[in-house]
Order: structure tokens, then C-alpha cells, then sequence
């Protein structure tokens, strides 16, 4: 009797302590009252505990002081902010919604505390690449990342950069697809985002809209060699550094059989409804013309997609069509830039100033986004054009009108372009 | 000397009290990170063999006055009670108390003079014994119980409940009419081209007729909960008047289906009930509504968007109500729904520390789901919860609540379920007139629990009449036979025995046989450091091990990955957790053996000192037999307990559900009728946790039953040792939740999201709780660690994957 009178006790004695222990959990909560204050103006007044947060108000527009070189950082509860500078104090870590963490350690006796908007300046990338920090699922994490960037930087050297002097940011998105796609749009700097899925995963869950928040997305691409799956690649804007980038990553990375095509905006005939079928834009008139053409190609295998065979066989059409013209009198040169004279690749950089050398060639193929800023090659005009499935560029690089009529033919023509896809 | 042996105790097990308090201090500052917590875990510590201490100097002393060494002994624990301030006190005064209380002489005298010899009983027959009346009622329990269940489940048997399967061919059939343009036909196996199904359950109340239709709603639990864990919304809906219908999402339950895209299966079944001309006539077709918890809650609202059509009449879905599920891609899809909503979201949801951001707070997706609405788009900047926003009879209705209570016994609790009753009731004119919080639910799941303890009692008991015959007598006559030579067990029933070293040696003779060793304080500090550190370690490493399940199998955290390889992804982690804590505890067992045996030997050859060897503890591993086939014998007899207690067990479950429609269960323990998916992945999980089932056997039986403690005493250490390291996952996370809003174990390693199996733990924690009681129960009954072990191991493991989720693609 004893024992089970002592065992009932116990058993009461837990369970008062139980219910206790959960209106005690209540008690644990506190409340902070949270005053939103812009410019010294008053915002409104909110309350936030472990639980809720609180949703203030955005600063308009108006309210930053020079709109072109200053942006809205967040809060912050630290009066003198402006003192210390923007990057200097504590800020919410969100924009609209403040948590109880972003005020807890500034909570005086009264349990009210003031927060002020913060303005910085608005920062300038040379190129952001946004990769996707859930590494069971993306295969990506720090050290995978530290690889990518110690090639990217090596790359970006060979191809006459110089990173450690350019501001570029290599930057972590953690968390499910749905957030992190938002995160990305609203930061809106971002030039390439590795390691998320395919176009559909993008945009049902990731809210992103195709050929509007993502231009290109390539499959197979394995920054981890050893994940379990081949992860994507996609492009935000043509950018002559993004194109440049990008396009390395998907030679780089690409796994067996190459990158594969998941999304590509040029092919997307849902985003604009299809052209009416127009006439074929007439070949411009030859008045006078340069009796020498000269047709560049950049033959850098791995990265342009170019080969000597493709040039082999473009000599061949292009002469059939000089012949079809009766353009006869023209002297067709084909100029390859592979090598320098000590069996080195040549750079674009050094391509361009080995064209503008020689001052002579009328189209250039095979060059990338880059051709005009790195390159530092003048151009006429340029056009995207595809080279065994990638995306290069054509360049018309002066006014002849020999040279606008061939550039003109090499655009139209599908048999030309077959030769080259 | 009565009253100060008696302070004396009462210090040491204040001392005790304080050593469980200081360590849950020391849990709560390790979760708020604050480095203070290794004061009090020292504090613990000295509390603990500072107790130890205590009551050794009490044994041993023979009258009020200590002697000298033991004087000082008692004056460092006087001062070391210090962290223990009741404790302090008292030892101060039984300190300065110096002279004799004769109490207790009388008291011993009147003691001795009770005790008379045990009169020797004879055998019972089989029918009069304790084991067999205790399962006859058992059984009786279970059929009772089982039945109440259907009472309340039924509602008073105004409402038929049944099961079907959906299959490929049932939706084919049926899909003459498209829904709102779309096709829904469970597709083939995408790898083996193979057709899959959805099990279901229904509820039809005997007013829902051919002439009156009822409204209907569609259930679906969440991620590793299968349909009866939603019955209480069943029952309740259904008492109401409405139809009910409640699927196994993809992978769990008897669901074949292995993809959970989508609606996660329960789209078909709309579909199916929808088109379906002859089968539910009773169903009122203009009136469906879905409901669905967590991952559920993501799939109605999928259902609902999917099944939207351009206007709240060509809606097929009129109401849905989603349960804990804010991810912003389900929010995306709020403004496609054309039906009245509703959305709950605990207040204590441990999933809400993910989403704080401004697209993904919960108060920012409660504003989109009050904002985004098709037909009527709003400009709220505030919610009010539990306020009613649109018009209900342009399906423009939306409510928001957060019900007081945490993610996992969101579906449990009285508020949400009345919520969601009375969001129902209004949404699809159920027109009862029962209060929301009018609920009989409990009624079943009180019953379930109920049967869930006569089960395992039953097998206990079968296993008790069982050993009285004599086929499987031998397994402990053979262990008779050889402990004759021993002493008598010093834990045998009948209370608290003094040890009394017996030394089986003769002085300058190789020792050779084991004996009971007393208790030193030496030993109790072995004893009770092997217990923490088994505890501590089991506490600590079940989250790193639980990440590194994720890293490590096949299934990942992917629902995607359907693999024979290790497909239950949640139980992967117990898996990990049980083959080392288990292979610990069994390094430690013989370890501390080998060493305690180790010292005796080195004092004996190096001072001559008798030694005191325990290698008895071993005795109870060992299956006896008179020779070599003996042996097989009894291990194959073992084996056949096992199986029986096993297949017993379940045939009880399959029993139970073929005539009351019940399985055996309480909240998040459950044992269901199993299928073949379920058995084929618990063949590659028993042989590994085994490692910890026979660890926690060895440990019970062998070592804390053999420190002469009372029978109840040592139950409950058992069970407290087993399972308090995973209690304190809970204390430690919940400390940490409570005061910061975010809980210690969110995320983990390279960002994986653990917190749903810290939600595991709360059934975890019960099942470690018992397994020792039932482990001791059954040894006692056979005199060997392994039937029990085997056995629960093999009724646990399949408990526990028939409630978790298995990827693994057998159809």
C-alpha cells in the first residue's frame, strides 16, 4: 500500500510538474514593442516575441536621400548608425519582416526598442555567381565552392583578368528553392546561379519566370564530380563576363556527353507569340567592295566549339557562293587564331590584338561575349551564333558591303549554319 | 545511530534528486550555448558520488560514532553536499550526531521475529497460473478495448467504416469526364512500368443516402503518418454527417504508390469519387472539401489549386482547410484556389524557424493567403487570426488560425480539430448542430493505447505459459542445472538482499569461478559513470547520426530516390543511433567486467589479497543445454519464442483489425497490420539495431538486476537509463525552442534540416522507456537475454517502420 500511495504521489507530483512546466513556457515568451522610425520619422509601432515577428512597413522611395548612389540596407536598433556606417552596425535580417532576434540583445528594461532604417551604398559587381548552400540536394558546400572559385579565378587570369582586382562575389543561397529563388530576384545582381534544377523546378517552385529571371539553364553540369546527380547551370543575363563565365562553367563541368540544354530562351516561343513569316531580308547591294575577303576563325576547341574541319568545309560552301554570285575576283582568306608561335592557346585578348594587327578581317567567328570588351576588337555588327550547340558570336568587323553581304548570307543560310551547329 | 543512518539516507538520496536536477540545468544552459552549463554539469557529478559516498559510509557503519577514516570520509561529503543544500543540512546534523537510538534495535527484533520460512508451494496446472489467467484477461482487454474503439469510431455504429484499394484500373474506369480539363489515372511504375495503388479508408454515416447526399471530405496526414493518425478528424467529420475518405500518402501506410508529386495520391481519389456514377451516389457532389497536416496540408492545397477551374462553381473542391504547411510553394497556388480556405499553422511549430525571411515568415505567407485570393484580392497589412476575411458564399472565405500547441500534436489537439470542423461545417453546409469542441476522438485513442498494453502484455504472459511446457522448460532447466553450484540471483523477487562476497577460491589456488562481488563505492562509481556516460553519448550523438543518415543512405532526405538499399529514410537514423549506442554499451559491459576481474587478478598475484571475481554476469548470455545438441537445441528454442512472440503480436493486430477495423496504437505508437513492404524493409533494419536490443538486454539482466536492488527498483533504472539520454534531446531542444524561438537541432552539418527527427523522439522516448521493462520481464520468465531481445527488437522495428515512410520500390 505504502508502495503504490508513494507511486500515485510520484506520478501526481510529475504531472503537476508537467502542466506547470507548460504555463511556464508562456511565461518564457517576452514581448518587445518595436518603434519603426525612417529619417527620424515615425512609423509605426509593432510587437515581436520568440514567436511572431513582426511585418513594417518598407521606406518609399522618397525616403532615401540619394536615390542613385544609396540604397535601403534594413534595420537597425543602434541609434548612431550613421556614425559607425552602414556596414558597421547590426542589421535585421530581413527588410520587412523583423524578428525577435534582430532586437533581442538591444531590449532595454522597458522592453521597447526603436529601429532605424539603414542606407549604404549600392554595391557594384563586376560578376555575381549564386550557388545553391543545401549541399544533400545541390552536392555544393564551402570546399567544393573554394575549388570552383580557385578555378574560376585561374581561368578568368588566363583570360587576361585579373580577379583579385574585380569585384566578384561568389555567393551562398541557403535554404529550400522557393526562398532562395526570391532571394535571388530581389537581390537582382545575380549572373549565374549554380547548383538549383531544371527550368520546371525554377519556375513552379522557385517562382522564376523563364526568359525573364533566367535566360539560359544547362543540365550534367557536376561542379562535385562524385555527387549523386548532375546538378544545373543558369544564365541571368548576356553579360559579356556572364557569357564568358558561363560558358566556361559549362565546358569545365559538364559531365559525360556535355551540357544539356534545359532551358533556352532564343528557343522559347512561348515568351513572345511567333513572328508573322517574314521575306527574307534581301542581301545588301554590292556596290564597291574590298576584293579581299577575309574570314577569321577562333579555333580554341574546348571553349569555342570551332574546329579546323568546320572552317575546312565553310571555305568550301563559301566559295560555292562567291562562285553562285559571280564573285570571282574575290580572294577568299580563311585566318585561324588557335595557336600562338609557341603552340599556346591564344587568349581572346591575344586574339584581338592579332586581328586588330592586322586590320584586315572582315567577319570573325567563333568568339564569345567577350570579343569587344576583352578582346577589345571593334565590331560592326554581332550576332549570336550557334557552334557545335554553343552559343558563340559572329562578328561583322567593318562597313564593306562584300563583307555585310557574306555576313548577311552566313546568318540566313541554314546550310552554313548546319556546317558550324 | 537509527536517526543518523536515517538523515544519512535521506542526504544521499536528496543528493540523488539534485544530481537529476543539476543535469537538467546543465541541458537547458548547453541549449541556450551558454558555457556556464559545465559548472553544473560538475555540480551533477558531485552531487552523484558525493550520494554514492554517503550511503557507503552509512553501510558501514557499525554504531553513531563513524571511525576515524570514516569520520572524515562523511566530513568531505558534508562539505561536498554544499551543491546540494537539503542534503548539506541534513548531513550537518547527522554529522554532530554522536549517540545510539535503540528504536532501532527494537525495530530489528520485531523484524526478525516476522519473518517465518516461505511454505513450499506445489505446481499449478496450467490453467490456475498467473501467466495464463493474465492473458486470458489480456485478451479480454484487448477484445473490449478494441471494441470501445470501434464504438467511438463508428460513432455508436451509426457510421460504416471501411477499407478499399484504389487502383490504376478503378481511376481508368472512371474518367470519362475529365476534371477542369485535367486527367487523373494513377500512371505505371516510371522504372518498373508496374501498376500501384492507394489504400484508403472510408466513413459513411447512415444518413448519407441516395436521396440525401452528404458533403464530402478528403483527409491526408502528413509526411511518416499514415491514415489512422487522421482518424480523429475522420470520426469526428463523420459523426457530423459527412463522408470521409483518408488515404496513405506515396510510400507510407498500404499505400504501393512510392511518388508523393503531386497531390500525393489523393487527386485520384477525388477524381475517382467524383466521376464515379455508381458507387457514391452518397456523396454530394458540390460539396467536397480536403484537409490534410504538414506535407498533407502542401497536397490539399495542390489538390484545391489543381482542381480550381475558373470560378468557385467550377470548383470541384468548395472548402480546404491546410494544416501546418506555409512553404512558399504551396503559397504560390493560393491564388489559383477558387474555393473557401482555411490555413493553421501551430504557434509552436518547430518547422517555423525555416521560414523567416521576408517571402517566407509566416506572417507574410498568412497576409498572401488573405491577399491572393482569385475573386476577390484583398490589401490586408495585418492578419487577424481566427477571423473569418471574404464572403463564404462566393468561396472567397478565408481564416487563419495558430492554435497553441507544437507541429507533431497539431492533429491531436482539441482546438485545431474543432477548427477545422467548424471551418467544414460552414464551408460545405454540413448543417450539424454539434459543437466543434463536442469531440469523442479520444474515446478511440484512449482504447487503441488500451489494446497496445494488453498486446504486450499478452505476449509477455504467453511467453510465461508458454515455458511451463516442457518443450521449451528446458531452455531454463538446463540454466538451473548449471546455476545450482551459484548463489541465488541477488535480485530475486522478495526484496533487497545483503550481498555477502563468497569466495569460490582457496587461498594460493588459481581462482576459478565467479561470484557476486560486493558493492564499493568503487564499483557504484564504475556502475554509475558506465550508466551516464551510455546516457550522455546516447544523447549527444542521435543528431550528428541522424545527419549523417542523410549524408550517408541512398534515400538522402529525398523523396525521390526509391531504393532497396536502406529505404526508410527517417528510420535510418535510429539505425545509426542503435548499432553504436548498442555496440557502447556492449564495450562497456565487457569492458568494466574485464577490467573489475583484471584488478582483482593484479591485487591477487601482486599483494596476495583474495580475489573477487564476477564473471557470473555472463551466465545469463550463455543458452545451457546438457551437451552440444542440447544447446541447439535451446537456441533454436529461443528463436521459436521469439518468432511466436512476434507472429502472436501481430496476429493480434491483424486480428483486432479484421474484426473491429482497429489497429493497436496511442498518438505516435502504433502497431498496424503489415504488408509485404513494410516486412521486407524491417529484414534490413532488424539485424543491425538488434546490436542495441541485445546490448539493453545484456545490460538489464546483467548488470543493473544484479546490483541487489528491489525488482521495481531495478525497472526503473533500466528504463530510466535507457531512455533519458533521448529525454534529454527533448529538454536541450525544447529549452533552447522555447526561449529563442528557434529549436537547438534545425539544422545540422551542411545545412540538412533535422528537426523532424527530433519529432521522432517523442515515440522513441516511450519505446526505450518499456524496452528494459519488457526485456527483464521476458528474462525472467526464460533466463535468457535473447528471446527478449529478438523479439522486441523484431515487434518495435516493424512498429516503428509501419509508421515512418519506406522508398523502397517494390511494386
Amino acid at each position: 500500500m505504502k508502495k503504490i500511495l508513494t507511486a500515485v504521489l510520484l506520478v501526481l507530483v510529475m504531472c503537476v510538474s508537467a502542466l506547470a512546466g507548460c504555463t511556464l513556457v508562456k511565461g518564457l515568451e517576452k514581448d518587445v514593442q518595436i518603434v519603426v522610425e525612417v529619417n527620424g520619422e515615425y512609423r509605426g509601432l509593432y510587437t515581436v516575441n520568440a514567436f511572431n515577428n513582426a511585418i513594417v512597413p518598407l521606406p518609399e522611395e522618397k525616403d532615401n536621400p540619394d536615390p542613385k548612389n544609396l540604397m535601403f540596407y534594413g534595420w537597425t536598433p543602434e541609434a548612431d548608425w550613421q556614425e559607425k556606417g552602414a556596414a558597421n552596425v547590426h542589421l535585421s535580417a530581413n527588410k520587412s519582416v523583423v524578428r525577435y532576434d534582430d532586437v533581442k540583445d538591444f531590449v532595454g528594461d522597458s522592453a521597447k526598442v526603436t529601429i532605424y532604417a539603414v542606407y549604404g551604398e549600392i554595391p557594384v559587381y563586376d560578376l555575381v555567381v549564386a550557388w545553391y548552400n543545401k549541399p544533400a540536394t545541390s552536392g555544393l558546400d564551402e570546399s567544393v565552392i573554394g575549388g570552383f572559385k580557385d578555378n574560376l579565378y585561374a581561368y578568368l587570369t588566363s583570360k587576361s583578368y585579373t580577379p583579385a582586382e574585380m569585384e566578384i562575389d561568389i555567393r551562398s543561397y541557403a535554404g529550400n528553392v522557393g526562398p532562395t529563388c526570391e532571394a535571388i530576384k530581389n537581390d537582382n545582381n545575380v549572373d549565374i546561379m549554380l547548383g538549383w534544377k531544371d527550368m520546371t523546378n525554377l519556375r513552379d517552385t522557385g517562382g522564376m519566370k523563364p526568359g525573364v529571371d533566367f535566360l539560359y539553364n544547362y543540365g550534367n553540369i557536376w561542379v562535385k564530380p562524385d555527387f549523386k546527380e548532375g546538378r544545373y547551370a543558369a544564365k541571368l543575363n548576356e553579360k559579356d563576363l556572364t557569357n564568358l563565365v558561363y560558358d566556361w562553367i559549362l565546358e569545365e563541368y559538364a559531365g559525360e556527353g556535355g551540357a544539356t540544354v534545359d532551358y533556352d530562351y532564343t528557343k522559347d516561343e512561348s515568351l513572345t507569340p511567333a513572328p508573322e513569316p517574314e521575306e527574307p531580308t534581301p542581301a545588301p547591294e554590292l556596290g564597291e567592295y574590298d576584293k579581299k575577303l577575309v574570314v577569321g576563325g577562333y579555333i580554341v576547341d574546348s571553349t569555342t566549339g570551332l574546329t579546323e574541319t568546320m572552317m575546312k568545309n565553310f571555305e568550301a560552301k563559301i566559295k560555292e557562293y562567291l562562285t553562285a554570285e559571280n564573285l570571282t575576283d574575290v580572294e577568299l582568306v580563311i585566318r585561324l587564331y588557335a595557336n600562338d608561335a609557341e603552340g599556346n592557346k591564344l587568349t581572346v585578348a591575344k586574339v584581338g590584338e592579332m586581328v586588330n594587327a592586322a586590320a584586315d578581317v572582315d567577319i570573325l567567328i567563333g568568339m564569345g561575349g567577350n570579343i569587344t570588351s576583352t578582346g577589345k576588337i571593334a565590331t560592326v555588327k554581332l550576332e549570336s551564333y550557334t557552334i557545335a550547340t554553343k552559343s558563340r558570336k559572329l562578328a561583322q568587323l567593318n562597313e564593306d558591303s562584300l563583307a555585310a553581304k557574306v555576313f548577311a548570307w552566313m546568318l540566313a543560310t541554314d546550310e552554313v549554319k548546319a556546317i558550324f551547329a | 545511530m537509527y536517526l543518523k543512518s536515517k538523515l544519512m539516507k535521506a542526504a544521499s538520496v536528496l543528493c540523488y534528486v539534485f544530481t537529476a536536477l543539476w543535469f537538467v540545468v546543465t541541458a537547458s544552459f548547453f541549449a541556450l550555448s551558454n558555457n556556464l552549463y559545465w559548472m553544473f554539469l560538475i555540480f551533477a557529478l558531485i552531487s552523484l558520488y558525493d550520494g554514492f559516498v554517503i550511503t557507503s559510509v552509512r553501510e558501514k557503519m557499525q554504531s553513531a560514532t563513524l571511525e576515524k577514516r570514516e569520520d572524515i570520509k562523511f566530513l568531505v561529503c558534508w562539505i561536498l553536499s554544499i551543491v546540494c543544500p537539503p542534503a548539506f543540512v541534513l548531513c550537518g546534523i547527522a554529522y554532530f550526531r554522536k549517540t545510539e537510538d535503540e528504536a532501532v534495535v527494537i525495530r530489528k527484533a520485531e523484524a526478525e521475529a516476522e519473518e517465518t520460512p516461505a511454505p513450499v508451494k506445489a505446481k499449478k496446472r496450467f490453467y490456475k497460473t498467473k501467466s495464463f489467467i493474465t492473458m486470458c484477461v489480456a485478451f479480454g482487454m484487448i477484445i473490449i478495448s478494441s471494441f470501445t474503439a470501434m464504438c467511438f469510431e463508428t460513432s455508436g455504429f451509426s457510421v460504416k467504416v471501411s477499407d478499399f484499394t484504389l487502383t490504376r484500373e478503378m481511376t481508368q474506369k472512371y474518367n470519362e469526364g475529365k476534371i477542369n480539363g485535367k486527367e487523373y489515372i494513377i500512371p505505371l511504375d516510371s522504372e518498373t512500368q508496374k501498376e500501384t495503388s492507394y489504400s484508403v479508408t472510408m466513413y459513411v454515416p447512415d444518413t448519407a443516402t441516395e436521396e440525401n447526399p452528404a458533403p464530402t471530405v478528403f483527409v491526408l496526414p502528413g509526411f511518416t503518418r499514415t491514415k489512422a493518425t487522421m482518424s480523429q478528424y475522420c470520426m469526428e467529420l463523420s459523426r457530423r454527417g459527412a463522408v470521409v475518405f483518408c488515404s496513405d500518402p506515396g510510400a507510407q501506410g498500404g499505400t504501393t504508390e512510392n511518388s508523393t508529386k503531386g497531390a500525393n495520391g489523393v487527386e485520384y481519389l477525388v477524381q475517382y469519387v467524383y466521376n464515379n456514377t455508381d458507387d457514391f451516389k452518397f456523396c454530394d457532389k458540390t460539396r467536397f472539401g480536403a484537409v490534410g497536416h504538414s506535407a498533407g496540408g502542401g497536397n490539399v492545397c495542390t489538390l484545391a489549386s489543381d482542381m480550381a477551374g475558373a470560378s468557385y462553381e467550377e470548383s470541384v473542391i468548395k472548402g480546404v482547410y491546410i494544416s501546418g504547411y506555409i512553404k512558399t510553394s504551396s503559397a504560390n497556388k493560393y491564388k489559383n484556389l477558387t474555393c473557401n480556405a482555411a490555413l493553421s499553422y501551430a504557434y509552436y511549430d518547430e518547422g517555423a524557424f525555416r521560414y523567416q525571411s521576408d517571402s517566407e515568415a509566416f506572417e507574410v505567407i498568412g497576409l498572401r493567403f488573405i491577399n491572393e485570393v482569385k475573386e476577390n484580392p484583398g490589401t490586408h497589412t495585418a492578419v487577424a487570426y481566427d477571423y473569418g476575411y471574404g464572403d463564404m458564399s462566393k468561396g472567397t472565405y478565408r481564416v487563419i488560425h495558430r492554435e497553441m500547441v507544437n507541429h507533431c500534436f497539431e492533429m491531436y489537439d482539441k482546438v485545431s480539430i474543432a477548427n477545422t470542423i467548424d471551418f467544414f461545417n460552414a464551408a460545405l453546409n454540413m448543417d450539424s448542430k454539434l459543437d466543434g469542441h463536442n469531440q469523442i476522438w479520444f474515446g478511440k485513442e484512449f482504447s487503441n493505447g488500451i489494446a497496445l498494453a494488453a498486446a504486450f502484455t499478452f505476449v509477455i504472459a504467453l511467453i510465461g505459459v508458454l515455458m511451463d511446457i516442457p518443450f521449451f522448460a528446458t531452455l531454463k532447466a538446463g540454466k538451473k542445472k548449471e546455476e545450482e553450484s551459484l548463489p541465488e540471483e541477488p535480485n530475486a523477487e522478495g526484496g533487497e538482499k545483503a550481498l555477502e562476497p563468497v569466495m569460490a577460491t582457496v587461498e594460493g589456488v588459481k581462482p576459478v569461478k565467479a561470484v557476486a562481488a560486493p558493492k564499493t563505492v568503487a564499483h557504484k562509481v564504475i556502475f554509475w559513470s558506465c550508466m551516464l556516460l551510455t546516457a550522455i553519448i546516447a544523447c549527444l550523438d542521435y543528431i550528428p547520426l541522424a545527419n549523417l543518415s542523410i549524408e550517408i543512405f541512398p534515400t538522402s532526405n529525398l523523396a525521390s530516390v526509391f531504393t532497396f538499399t536502406f529505404p526508410a529514410r527517417m528510420v535510418n537514423a535510429i539505425l545509426l543511433w542503435a548499432a553504436i549506442n548498442g555496440t557502447i554499451g556492449l564495450v562497456l559491459f565487457f569492458g568494466t567486467t574485464a577490467l573489475e576481474n583484471l584488478y582483482e587478478y593484479v591485487m591477487f598475484k601482486w599483494k596476495g589479497r583474495t580475489p573477487v571475481y564476477d564473471w557470473s554476469k555472463f551466465e545469463a548470455i550463455k543458452i545451457s543445454g546438457e551437451n552440444k545438441k542440447g544447446v541447439l537445441f535451446n537456441v533454436l528454442k529461443s528463436l521459436l519464442l521469439a518468432v511466436i512472440m512476434f507472429g502472436v503480436f501481430y496476429f493480434l493486430v491483424q486480428l483486432s483489425y479484421w474484426i473491429f477495423h482497429q489497429d493497436f496504437r496511442f498518438m505516435l505508437i502504433s502497431a498496424a497490420p503489415l504488408n509485404a513492404r513494410m516486412f521486407v524493409t524491417a529484414l534490413e533494419y532488424i539485424p543491425i539495431i538488434f546490436i542495441f536490443y541485445i546490448s539493453n538486454s545484456i545490460r538489464v539482466n546483467c548488470s543493473i538486476a544484479r546490483e541487489g536492488w528491489k525488482e521495481w527498483k531495478v525497472l526503473v533504472v533500466s528504463a530510466l537509463a535507457n531512455s533519458l539520454g533521448l529525454a534529454f534531446i527533448l529538454v536541450i531542444n525544447y529549452v533552447c525552442y522555447f526561449a529563442t524561438g528557434t529549436p537547438y537541432y534545425g539544422y545540422w552539418g551542411n545545412n540538412n534540416e533535422i528537426w523532424l527527427f527530433v519529432n521522432m523522439v517523442f515515440g522513441l522516448v516511450v519505446m526505450m522507456f518499456i524496452l528494459p521493462i519488457f526485456n527483464r520481464l521476458i528474462y525472467k520468465k526464460t533466463g535468457n537475454v535473447w528471446v527478449g531481445a529478438i523479439a522486441w527488437c523484431a515487434i518495435f522495428i516493424m512498429m516503428t517502420i509501419s509508421a515512418s515512410v519506406s522508398y523502397i520500390p517494390m511494386y
